[in-house]
């Protein structure tokens, strides 16, 4: 293993790290990834229901108006805390231990702790939705959990932030990966924002509409420096790991990591443009939203750099697919969002659906997609098995990929429309409601589409983790592939390792 | 870029960096705005704002959150000349901080899938209009997509119920409901009314500043 | 008012000092040199530069 590196080779100075220690790697990550993953997708399939039940309501008022506990006002935010904190963040807990195993080249300590955090974390989603739908939720968007929720869960980072230390330290691999650099951030982002938001929210540290800018605070950051992190580290691993070509320029990726953690930090009051705010404040909020275009501009070029003279590969990878697909999104929601801080947009976006469209090119269309082409890399390395189906994956991202789509155009394009008659107080306000309605009929369409994209993902998750594909021969298994060529014309489909 | 106590400074200074800026430094310039004593147009003074009262409207604002109206109304208004808040009747004037030092916490709002809540009090004072409303949109409003909250009072169909002293008896109108039909709203209904009713933002601009 | 404004001008300059210092010490220690060496040590004799490394299954 400890091979002597040859002058002149790029490489590491420590072990090169041959088949026998990924795999190793690998396999010691299997039951912690996997246990984040499966119970990711869960929330992902009861997130889409409780998305498509909210969605109708707002066209249809009467459906299942007679449950108290299912009225718009409680199903939505029971939808989007099942989505951030249990798909998002728990298939971004998966892909970030697992990133961070690979890259720091040493095995997954901590298992059982992992594990058992997993649990933990279910119950506390599953408690603190529970407790949305019961009417206690805070009715403050992105923290709707109670605070005897919110607390616990983000104290769990104490352990993942040691964690991540202890596998910092006793790497293997001298050079700090750009991945790892937003990965370890986020780790820390995470948990002071959300414990940090949750004190100031329910105590008197913060009064009056400071509590209104502590959330906004709380919420743009939480998307920006926990899901963005994760998503842009998915990207910048996965892109060059699928291509077989590094990341274009690396010194664009520490640009990026720091004028990322430095602007967006201040983009959380524009949120808030024309509110009850000093002026200075939301100016603030502008300016930093504007400067996002300097990460957001790297990242773009870095990526887009990398892929170039390589597009035909996006037909042969899976992962490249939806990687791609999310980074795309990534440039395109951000240059959206810095321009919807602009006054002049933001007089006619705001308070319309149009920033819902934004939210879900976000989070769906950027983090999402990157997070279903992590899982697709990763899980049959854990497994040791392929997916079952190339027609589902198809099937799972064509829907998804359609469906994120037709919300985002049919919601933009209804939602400037409100805003723009919003503007114009010769309109009723109820003709407006109106004119909304084929527009959200299209979004109950579109997340149809991409609900049924989730359950074909879900079926290939759940084949996958009862190890029904084929035998994987790729070289993270414990046999080089040479060795795999040979013994599979020999061994069985199923038979453990 | 190899050293984690280096990251990990960087990473803290950012974001306690727009703690600071967005959230505690707004905050010290918000403690100081206490409620203040305003004049009116009339020459009258009062004290500006007014906390909720404990027994109806402070429980009625928990009905909202509970309810989670926030997710449709805002409760905000912009100044004049951006947008047409001001126009559409939503408000006299801009919200200021001042309007919300005693909200713990205010309910800012995003969205308006329904109108602006921030001067209901003012706009819509009438307590039958809000239960009707309240019980199905579609009465008072028809066209809305506001869900109906009949969970929220008790009907009966034929005779007019009698309920403790102080609970409205509301019927509803004949175009809606063939048969007499009456409405009595559960405490719930009558603390949320309350706690509308009590959303104002009053004098002027200078005045609250 | 004021008092508001002189703590806002102090942490703009705070920031302001604190990351010129820190760009400039990261620039005169060396921290932002060998870069290009990090690019590629995701890649190894088994997944080496210039092989993809995923595909369809069964393809």
């Amino acid at each position: 293993m400890n091979q002597p590196v040859p002058h002149g080779d790029p490489r590491t100075e420590f072990d090169t790290m041959d088949v026998g220690v990924r795999a190793k790697i690998d396999r010691s990550c299997r039951e912690v990834v996997l246990f984040w993953y499966a119970s990711s997708v869960f929330w992902l399939v009861l997130g889409s229901v409780l998305a498509l039940v909210a969605s109708i309501k707002l066209h249809t008022p009467w459906f299942m108006a007679d449950a108290h506990w299912l009225t718009f006002g409680r199903v939505r935010p029971a939808h989007l805390n099942t989505m951030i904190y249990g798909w998002a963040s728990m298939s971004g807990m998966g892909t970030l231990l697992w990133l961070m195993a690979r890259l720091c080249k040493i095995p997954l300590p901590w298992r059982e702790t992992m594990v058992l955090a997993g649990f933990y974390w279910n119950a506390m989603v599953a408690i603190g939705t529970f407790q949305i739908l019961i009417g206690n939720g805070t009715s403050i968007e992105w923290i709707e959990f109670p605070w005897w929720i919110s607390i616990p869960l983000g104290a769990v980072f104490l352990i993942v932030i040691a964690l991540t230390i202890k596998m910092l330290r006793e790497r293997r691999e001298k050079h700090l990966y750009v991945s790892q650099w937003y990965l370890f951030g986020s780790t820390i982002w995470f948990p002071f924002l959300y414990i940090g938001a949750t004190i100031l929210i329910h105590s008197p540290a913060a009064i009056g509409v400071a509590k209104g800018t502590a959330n906004w605070w709380f919420a743009h950051n939480v998307l920006g420096l926990w899901l963005t992190p994760i998503g842009l580290a998915s990207a910048y691993y996965f892109i060059p790991k699928v291509l077989g070509r590094p990341i274009h320029s690396y010194y664009l990726s520490i640009i990026g990591f720091w004028t990322l953690a430095l602007f967006y930090n201040w983009a959380g009051t524009h949120h808030l443009i024309g509110g009850p705010l000093p002026a200075w404040l939301v100016t603030v909020g502008t300016v930093g939203s504007m400067m996002m275009f300097v990460p957001v501009i790297t990242v773009a070029v870095n990526h887009h750099l990398t892929m170039v003279g390589n597009f035909s590969k996006l037909r042969v990878s899976p992962t490249l697919r939806f990687i791609v697909f999310g980074a795309m999104s990534y440039t395109l929601v951000s240059v959206q969002g810095s321009l919807t801080a602009l006054r002049s947009v933001n007089e006619t976006g705001h308070f319309t659906h149009y920033t819902i469209a934004h939210a879900h090119l976000g989070v769906y269309s950027f983090y999402t997609m990157i997070a279903f082409g992590s899982m697709y890399y990763v899980m049959p390395r854990l497994v040791e098995r392929e997916w079952i189906s190339s027609r589902l994956i198809k099937v799972h991202f064509w829907c998804c990929g359609i469906g994120i789509a037709m919300y985002w155009v049919g919601l933009s394009i209804g939602g400037w429309m409100q805003g723009t008659w919003m503007n114009n107080p010769d309109i009723p306000f109820l003709d407006i409601v109106g004119r909304m309605i084929p527009y959200l009929w299209s979004r109950s369409i579109a997340g149809t589409l991409m609900t049924i994209g989730h359950f074909a993902f879900a079926i290939l998750v759940w084949k996958m983790l009862r190890r029904e594909g084929e035998w994987l021969v790729e070289p993270t298994l414990f046999i080089s592939r040479k060795e795999a060529a040979e013994a599979a014309a020999t061994v069985q489909p199923g038979a453990s390792s | 870029m190899n050293r984690i106590p280096l990251i990990m400074a960087g990473v803290l200074a950012t974001v306690i960096a727009s703690l600071f800026g967005l959230v505690l430094i707004p905050d010290m310039q918000f403690q100081q705005m206490q409620p203040k004593e305003v004049m009116a147009a009339d020459g009258s003074t009062a004290v500006y704002p007014v906390a909720l009262d404990e027994y109806n409207e402070a429980p009625g604002k928990e009905v909202y959150r509970a309810m989670g109206c926030v997710y449709c109304h805002s409760q905000q208004v912009r100044p004049e000349g951006f947008g047409a808040d001001i126009e559409r009747g939503w408000g006299q004037r801009r919200s200021v901080p001042r309007d919300y030092v005693l909200q713990d916490p205010p309910y800012l709002g995003t969205m308006r899938t329904g109108p602006d809540l921030a001067n209901i009090g003012v706009r819509q004072p009438s307590d039958d209009w809000h239960y009707l409303h309240l019980y199905d949109p579609q009465i008072t409003s028809p066209g809305s997509v506001m869900p109906p909250f009949k969970f929220l009072y008790e009907t009966t169909v034929g005779e007019k119920p009698n309920p403790p002293l102080g609970s409205p008896v509301i019927q509803l109108p004949e175009s809606y409901a063939s048969q007499a039909t009456w409405i009595v709203p559960t405490q719930d209904a009558m603390n949320l009314v309350s706690y509308l009713k009590s959303l104002k933002q009053l004098f002027d601009v200078e005045d609250v500043q | 008012m004021t008092n508001t404004l002189i703590y806002i001008w102090l942490v703009v300059a705070m920031l302001g000092i604190s990351s010129v210092s820190a760009l400039i010490w990261a620039i005169t220690s060396g921290q932002l040199g060998e870069f290009q060496k990090g690019a590629t040590s995701i890649f190894d004799d088994d997944e080496p530069i210039g092989e993809v490394t995923d595909s369809f299954p069964g393809k």
